[in-house]
This record gives C-alpha cells, structure tokens and sequence, in this order.
C-alpha cells in the first residue's frame, strides 16, 4: 500500500479514437497527466468531451469499434496499454478498480449482492495471501467491506432492484474497495443521485480515502462538486487536456476563456434585487394568475386483485402571480413532474381545485384559451421536436390553432418568434429539422413555440438540466429577459438550487409530495426554516470561496 | 413458494376457459356438423356405437349447462369419448400412443434447438463481428424461410430416399416389437434424426438471432464492463454475467415457441408417417372424427399450459426481479 511519493500513474500521449468505415475519429487526443498515492485527480469535462473513452482505454475494457491509438500508461512498473491480458488481469481490481458510472446498472441484476461480492474474491484468490477462504470468511470480508460504506449486513441477500440508488452505489464503492486497491476509477459516481445522498457518498469517500490511502480519479462535469473536494483538477473539452491545476489556481488565475466560463456558471450567481427588502407578492397587489389548492394526486398499482394507491401529491397549495418567477425544488421523486402534469390540466388531480385567474378550471373539460394562456416547456429538448418535422411546422402549428392567419403572416410571425429568442438570422434556422440543431437551439426552439400562443404563465420542466453547463446561463438569461419583455409567469421545476437561485422571485421546496417551504428566494437561501431546506443547501456544491480555500486566517465568510 | 401458487392459480383460470372453449366449440360450428356426421355413419356403424358416439359427444338432449356438468364429469374420470374413426377404442388411448411419439420428436428437436440455437447466439455476440457472426445469421434466416414441411421434404428425398441414410417412415421399423433394448431404442434414434432435423433447421436462426441480439445489448451494460474491470474470467464474464440476463427474453419465447412446435410439427409427422400428435389430427380431421379431435385439442392446451407455467417457476428461479411482482 505504501509506496514512495511518485506518480502512482503516469499517462503520457494517450490517443484513442473510434474507426469508423474508412476514417478514425479521435475521441481523446494526447492527453497527458498522472497521480500521486493519495491523492484525488478529477477530471472534468461536458459530455462528449472523451472522459468515459479515456477510463475505457485505462482500464482496457473499450469495445470495438475503440481503439487505442498511442501513448503509455504506466501504473507501477506495467504499461496498462500494452500489458499482456494476464498480466492485466492480476492488476484488474487488486490494484486497480472502478466504480462505474451509473449506480443502477453497476451491479448484475440476477445476482445477489454477497454474489457478487463472492465473484471478485475468488476470481482474485491467486493474489492474495490466503490460498482459499471458506464461505465463513468471505462473509466476514464481505461484511467488513459493507460496514466501511455504512451498510449493515442485511443487504448481503438482497438484489440490486431491492436497494435504493444510494445504497446500490455503496455497494458499488465497497465492491471497489474490497480488495484495497491503490489506485480506484471513478466514473461519474453520483450523478443519478439527489444532492443529499450525493453529498454523503462523497463525503464518505473522502473519508475512506483518508483512512486507507488510495487513490481516486475522479471523472465527472460537475466542477462545483471538484473544486471543494479534489487535489488538482484537469479540464477536458473535445478529447483535449485543456489545463491541469489546483482548485486555488482555477479559482484564482487567469485562465483561458472556456473554463473561466465553466466556473463563472458554477458560482452562485449574484442578483441585484438580492438587497432589496423582499415583499411577498400578495402585498405587491400583483394578479393571481395560476392557483391550485389542496391538490392531491393518487396513481393505483398492483395486480388484478389486489390494488395499492400511491399518494404523489398531498395537498399542494400554489399560487403563481403575474410576472413573477416561481422555482418548485425537489429531489427526485418528489412529485415535481406530476404537479406539472396536473397544473397544464394533462392529468385530473384525485382531489383539488385549480384556477387560472378567477376562473376554476376542470382537467376533463380543457378549453382552447386555457391551452393558449398556460404553455409548456420540456426537460429534454431531443424528445420534444416531432423530428420528421422542420422548425418552421413546429412553430406553425400552435399559431394556427391559437390564431387566425396568412400564410405569409404565419411565416413572418414564426421568423419573429425565432429571432425572440436568440436564433438570428431566423431564416437559417426556420427551415431546418430538428437534427441539424444542437441541444442548446432546440431548447430555444421549444422556449419559441410555447411563447407562439401569447402565453400567460410558462411551465418548465427542468428546462436546463439536459444541456451542458456552459448552455445553461445563456439559456436561463433569455428566460430572464422574456419573462421580462412579456410579462410572463414562469414555474421553474428543478432540482438544482443553483439555477433556482439564478432566476426566481420565490421557492417552494417539494418533499415527498408536501410543499414543506415557501418564501422568496433571498429568506429561503438566507434563512431556510425546515431542516429538509437547510440539508439541501448545505449539499448544493459550490466553487468554495478561494481566499477561504488558500488562507484559513481570513474570516471572510461566504454568505450563500 | 407463495409465488408457484399464485401463477398456479393464473394457470387454473386459463384451464378453466379452455375447457370452456373446448366444450362450446362443436356446439357452435354451423350448419349442424352433428347432423351430418351421423347422416354419413347411418348403415355403416351400428345403433351401439351411435348411440356410443352420441353419447361420447354428450348430444343427449340435455340443456347446456347440465351436458357441460356431464362433459366435466367425465373428463374427470379421463373418460373422452369413443374415437370413430377407431371405434371401439376410447379417445384416451388413440391419444397417449400418438402423445409420447410427438413429445419425443417434438421435445429433443426443440430442446436441441433451443440450447443449441442460444449458445451459438452467446457464442457469436461475445465474437461480435467474427467470421461466425458474419455467416451464420444470414444462413439460418434463410433456412428460417422455408416452411417446416418443405425442409422436411427436401430432406427425406435427399437422405431418405436417394441416399437411404435413413428411414422414410413411422417411428420405428415395422418388424419391431416396442420395448427398452437397445435394438429399439436406437431404431427410434435412427427414425426422429430426419423430422427432428427439419424442425431443428427451420428453428434454430430464431434462437440464434434473439439470443445474439440481446446479449449485444446487455453487453452494453456497465455492470458487464465492471465484472472485466473486476479481473473475473472471460468465460465468467460470458457467462454468468451476460448470458444469464440475456438468457430471460429467450425463455419467455421458449414458453410460446412450444404451442407453435405441437402444431407446426404436424406438417413435418405427416410427410414423415410419424405417429404422433400432428399424424392423429389429420386422421381425425379426415373422418370428422370430433371426440378424438376434441380430446386432441385438450392435450395440446393442457401441454401447452404446462410449460408455461413450469418456465415461469425457471423464470422466477432466474430472475429475482419476477419473484416480488404479481
């Protein structure tokens, strides 16, 4: 376990690529970096920028059409790229292991988790002391390895599907650490997670790494998450090592314009109505537009006979005046989507009333003008364009039905609606499909066709949280700058504080179907009242404050 | 255990709906097939089996709720009726000499295929892109082309006939008598290799395909790229990590597959002779003989049902996430 100081792993040049028919794509192009022991190196990047290719050519387990087109790897004294497979295989997880990137499909589904456990122990027999271990003994390793990631033994039994996401990636860590490796992969390890439990595992992580010495690469594209935890920090975009630093040095140095961007995103961002006294809208005498009370949604599930309700909603109470921005967290599960549903009337709450101004509203009996007023904007801008049509039929389709017009004028209005948000020249893009955008143009697509009826309240459903994060503050400014300009209301769903923060009059924070707080967004993050809020923001990573970081003398706090 | 008698009592509903359907459906063909059939018998049977066959039909004049009773009664006595075509014989018998013929021809052609089919399938997934991968899925897909029967043909014309290789007919040769030696066993080898080859053949490109399929996708899974990283074997990882999730789609169609084999076998015992189920259907169909197809109808249901609810037991066993739900 101890070694010297040295660089535990060393890659130098490692290029690999994708062959395609004729040509190779290269999917991480020269990248050079290594680890000391103990230390954690995270590397960051978005999506598609070669950080899963990378970990597949470390670990040799990438797949045809992949391949390795140059470099060295060199963990201890062996050549991961061009170590002979048995050779590999003795390395492979006694020295070197992973936690793979998804918790919910780490762990193979037919077996149980003393099972799998059980496969790794005697696969890796040879390389330990003990020759054969009876069953007695692997369970007391396998329990021992449970205990370090706080699992009790009860789950040696159970399968996958019966544990929760985060008790599916301790196992996944335990599994990692069962044979005390020095060096363990990390891909991704909590991004399906909520930020609480995100926020244990990594603690806990940390923890263990402390205590037994390993290593970690830590692969991810959530920098405010590594900036507060990791040693130094690499910067991957296009397959290329853009800059290796500390998070001090990111923090602090000039950097080149790309990553300065990465952080500027990740920071909370300041508001200048942040100082203003906060005067809840009903005293404003702003016009309710959007209202529900006491909705409760149930869903039945079971077989034939035997039928269990599900409550999602308890009892929500919401109020949406005009103008205003309202932010709805929760974590996952909390019944986010299924308000959502219930509030552009797609489905009948089991009991509740809605009303859109004075008007009560009956999810059976849906008018044309209540589907003009209260629009929709989805989570995923990929699945919500029809792609057999082009942008122009999209952005046609609501005027006609809401509006009785030209041609000409249909076309000259949808050109506006491009140009409204952001798309100029509208006439480059009015034509195309949606394939020939990118994630960040069909979102502002979808933001057009909702805005194309003359809305009154806008519902966006995690309207950022698919793209990548140097997309989102672009999009979240022109969501600012609409609401603004057209006086609309806007129901921002989310998981992520950061963008409610960014962009909200006031919060309500959602947990397991209650509305459990509700305030403007300076009292909720200032002061947050239920300890549900205050666990929530203390989970929210954030760029640590660097004056905080390379100085602890200073007492400046950083108020969030 | 709770689990078995649940998909139990599931199974029980289907028999029940079955026996329904098997009851009613003579009742409602048109035109009175009844009638007829006893117009054609008239002068040829005698008023005993007439009065046998009217009874064995249950057409006594009853209401319909009381002839099902003695319909069920009957049944649970495992009385079905006097065959016509074979009269005197009770349906049972005709049925159980022709039941174990196909049950053997039928059970080791589809077994066959079904293990054979899936490991080539694990097999040329895992060498994905390998010279196996490129030349088998077309060659079996183009076998899967031909109907059952006409492979049948081509096969017995070509070893049967005019390379006499093997028999051209029955389950076994006529000068010898049935019993547990190995001169009859291997005759009985010697008689299934052609028809259980022409059902091999035309079904084995199904297993293969769906099973390779899958096994690519599952492939894909992280947990397969982290039982590598683990440092387990190749043929582990092959194994128990892939094949055995990819494995569960298979047997699903394995359960369905054995309803198309017992009628789709028919075609195949016909051109062979062989005495089995499919042989003692047409027979039956040719001499409108409605008891033994009725009694047939039930074996096959009944088969059918079985295997499905043994394969959900396998299931269950083989998949943990089966054994909470429903």
């Amino acid at each position: 376990m101890n070694k010297s100081k040295s660089a535990l792993l060393t890659v130098s040049e490692l290029s690999v690529g994708y062959l395609d028919e004729k040509e190779c794509s290269t999917a991480v192009d020269n990248v050079s970096f290594d680890i000391h022991s103990g230390e954690l190196f995270a590397l960051v990047g978005e999506s598609g920028c070669g950080k899963s290719t990378l970990i597949g050519a470390l670990l040799r387990t990438l797949r045809p059409p992949g391949v390795i087109i140059g470099g060295r790897a060199i963990f201890g004294e062996v050549d991961l790229l061009t170590a002979e497979e048995e050779r590999l295989s003795q390395l492979r997880w006694s020295e070197l292991s992973l936690v793979p990137q998804s918790a919910m499909n780490a762990l193979n589904p037919v077996l149980s988790v003393y099972q799998q456990f059980r496969d790794v122990l005697r696969a890796n027999e040879s390389s330990m002391s003990a020759s054969t271990m009876g069953e007695q003994r692997l369970i007391t390793t396998v329990t021992e390895a449970l205990e370090l990631v706080e699992l009790s033994a009860d789950v040696l039994n159970l399968y996958p599907h019966q544990l929760s996401g985060g008790m599916r990636q301790r196992v996944a860590i335990a599994l990692a650490l069962i044979l005390k490796p020095d060096l363990i992969i990390m891909d991704e390890p909590t991004t399906a997670l909520d930020v609480i439990v995100q926020a244990d595992i990594m603690n806990m992580v940390i923890r263990l790494k402390d205590l037994f010495g390993f290593s970690i690469l830590l692969i991810t594209h959530d920098l405010p998450l590594v900036l507060s935890l990791a040693d130094r920090v690499g910067v991957m975009r296009d397959g290329q090592l853009l800059t290796i630093a500390t998070p001090v040095q990111l923090l602090t140095q000039d950097l080149p314009p790309y990553i300065a961007q990465l952080i500027e995103v990740s920071k909370a961002p300041m508001r200048s109505n942040d100082s203003e006294p906060s005067i809840s809208p009903e005293e404003e005498g702003r016009l309710l537009t959007l209202s529900a009370r006491g909705l409760v949604k149930e869903y039945r599930q079971g077989g034939l006979w035997r039928k269990k309700r599900k409550r999602i909603l308890n009892g929500v109470n919401l109020d949406l005046y005009r103008g205003e921005t309202l932010a709805l967290v929760g974590a996952s599960g909390s019944g986010k989507s299924t308000l959502a549903r219930l509030l552009t009337l797609m489905e009948a709450p089991t009991s509740g009333t809605l009303s859109l101004g004075q008007v009560p509203l009956n999810a059976h009996r849906v008018s044309l003008s209540f589907r003009a007023k209260v629009q929709m904007v989805f989570q995923d801008p990929f699945g919500a364009l029809n792609p057999v049509h082009n942008i122009a039929y999209h952005l046609q389709r609501p005027l006609k039905l809401h509006h009785q017009l030209s041609d000409l004028e249909l076309r000259r209005r949808a050109l506006e609606l491009l140009e409204s948000v952001g798309l100029s020249p509208a006439g480059d893009f009015i034509d195309r499909h949606p394939h020939a955008l990118s994630g960040g143009q069909r979102q502002r697509v979808c933001i057009a066709r909702a805005l194309a009826s003359e809305p009154e309240v806008l519902i966006a459903d995690e309207p950022t949280s698919m793209l990548d994060v140097s997309l989102r503050e672009e999009l979240l400014t022109l969501l600012r700058g609409l609401i603004k300009d057209r006086n609309l209301s806007l129901l921002l769903i989310t998981h992520d504080l950061i963008t409610a923060q960014a962009l909200a009059d006031r919060v309500m924070i959602l947990k397991e179907g209650m509305v459990i707080e509700t305030g403007s967004v300076s009292q909720v993050f200032s002061a947050p009242q239920h300890p549900y809020t205050q666990q929530l923001i203390e989970a929210t990573p954030r760029p640590p404050d660097p004056v905080h970081l390379s100085t602890s003398s200073s007492a400046n706090t950083s108020i969030i | 255990m709770a689990f078995v008698f649940k998909r139990l009592a599931l199974y029980l509903i289907a028999l029940v709906v079955s026996l329904i359907l098997n009851f009613l459906l003579p009742r409602m063909m048109p035109g009175d097939p009844v009638g007829t059939m006893f117009a054609r018998f008239r002068g040829r049977l005698s008023p005993e089996a007439m009065d046998a066959l009217q009874q064995s039909l249950g057409f006594t004049g009853e209401s319909l709720l009381d002839q099902f009773w003695s319909y069920l009664s009957a049944l649970s006595s495992g009385d079905l009726g006097l065959s016509v075509a074979h009269f005197p014989t009770p349906v049972t018998e005709v049925i159980s000499a022709g039941l174990w013929w196909t049950l053997w021809l039928a059970g080791i052609s589809v077994l066959i295929s079904f293990t054979l089919g899936t490991a080539l399938g694990i097999f040329i997934a895992w060498r994905r892109g390998g010279v196996l991968d490129q030349t088998l899925p077309p060659l079996f897909a183009l076998l899967g082309a031909f109907p059952y029967f006409w492979l049948a043909m081509l096969l017995l014309w070509v070893f049967g006939f005019q390379l006499g290789w093997f028999p051209l007919r029955h389950a076994y040769g006529d000068d010898l008598e049935p019993g547990w030696t190995w001169l009859f066993i291997s005759d009985m080898f010697r008689h299934a290799a052609l028809p259980a080859l022409s059902i091999v053949l035309a079904t084995l490109g199904g297993w293969m395909l769906s099973m390779r399929n899958t096994m690519i996708s599952v492939l894909g899974e992280d947990y397969i790229t982290l039982a590598q990283a683990k440092g387990l074997s190749s043929r582990q990882v092959m194994l128990r990590y892939a094949a055995r999730n990819a494995i569960l789609p298979n047997l699903t169609g394995f359960g369905m597959a054995i309803g198309f084999v017992v009628s789709g076998s028919l075609l195949t015992e016909i051109v062979f002779s062989y005495p089995g189920q499919g042989y003692l259907l047409v027979q039956a169909v040719r001499a409108q003989d409605y008891p033994l197809m009725q009694g047939l109808f039930l074996t096959i249901t009944l088969s059918v049902l079985f295997a499905n609810w043994l394969l959900d037991i396998l299931y269950a066993v083989l998949d943990p996430r089966t054994r909470r739900s429903t």
